[in-house]
């Protein structure tokens, strides 16, 4: 018989920890912590550039939103009271900057990537977004580079408003009262489109 | 899918997210797994469910090489510009 997953109740607390990991970041950035505040900014960066590709399917919204989030870490993190609430703040910081870029956009033609495809510099010399890990034989990279193709694809055929609660709950592993944080509605709602998401997720998985 | 007297499967998989996630009560839970032990289709949905959700769960790019740098260099550039006192309390 089927019983809830393990890996969801690890996924629950792997979003408490993410929550606390951030949290205690920016109680050392407010102790003065020069390395932690490299770290958070960092982190700023990839949250940014993952919401751009698999949210927003564009490489050219990435680096804006990079920036963005950069910088509004770097002058909001010591200043804010509840360290608990940075990881959420984070999150909707960056949808924001996305969501901006994308309307800075809105006359261009819609163009898609994919993570495969991304070029990533100027100079569209990085060919791919996953570094290879070296511990994984070419017929598993393969593989999951397969799968990943597939669920990519998959995403970007479900309409946003579910797609951004896969992403955040899925992907990045926040909580559900985060998610309704970021987007500011209520958790009953998030619970709602996250069931809709997974499963017009699955049905495009099973076309593909 | 078979129809029950007091449910039909669309009731089941309205449910099934919260299933997954742990968030029914005891009675529900327990109810959602006799029909699951029951009905061969609504198990294959759970499944397929916990596919996509695991498969997701891995989805989780890294920088590029070159994004990284650029990222780190502006991480680099903004540090420098930190006040002096913030440095001192470091450690």
């Amino acid at each position: 018989m089927t019983k809830p997953r393990d890996s969801n109740l690890s996924l629950k607390e792997a979003a408490a920890d993410g929550g606390s990991e951030y949290a205690g970041l920016v109680r050392a950035v407010q102790q003065g912590d020069q390395a932690a505040m490299e770290r958070l900014l960092m982190r700023a960066q990839e949250v940014a550039y993952r919401f751009s590709l698999l949210v927003c399917g564009r490489a050219d919204d990435a680096d804006d939103a990079m920036q963005e989030a950069l910088l509004k870490t770097y002058r909001y993190a010591a200043r804010i009271r509840e360290p608990a609430a940075f990881r959420a703040w984070l999150y909707r910081t960056v949808r924001n900057a996305c969501l901006l870029g994308r309307r800075k956009r809105a006359d261009e033609p819609r163009h898609m990537i994919s993570l495969d495809e991304h070029a990533g510099g100027q100079d569209g010399s990085e060919r791919s977004v996953d570094a290879v890990d070296p511990s994984r034989g070419p017929e598993e990279q393969a593989l999951n580079s397969s799968l990943r193709n597939r669920l990519e694809r998959a995403l970007h055929q479900i309409p946003r408003p579910y797609r951004v609660v896969v992403f955040l709950r899925e992907v990045e592993g926040l909580s559900t009262r985060e998610v309704a944080q970021v987007l500011r509605i209520s958790e009953p709602n998030v619970k709602t489109r996250l069931h809709r998401a997974r499963v017009m997720l699955r049905e495009q998985l099973e076309r593909s | 899918m078979k129809a029950h007297p007091e449910h039909t499967c669309a009731d089941f998989l309205e449910r099934l997210s919260r299933y997954l996630d742990d968030e029914l009560a005891a009675a529900d839970r327990r109810t959602i797994e006799k029909h699951l032990r029951d009905c061969p289709c609504c198990e294959d949905v759970l499944h397929s469910l916990e596919h996509t959700i695991a498969l997701c769960h891995e989805e989780r790019p890294q920088l590029p090489e070159g994004v990284r740098a650029r990222a780190s260099a502006r991480v680099k550039e903004l540090i420098a510009q930190m006040p002096p006192a913030a440095s001192r309390r470091k450690h």
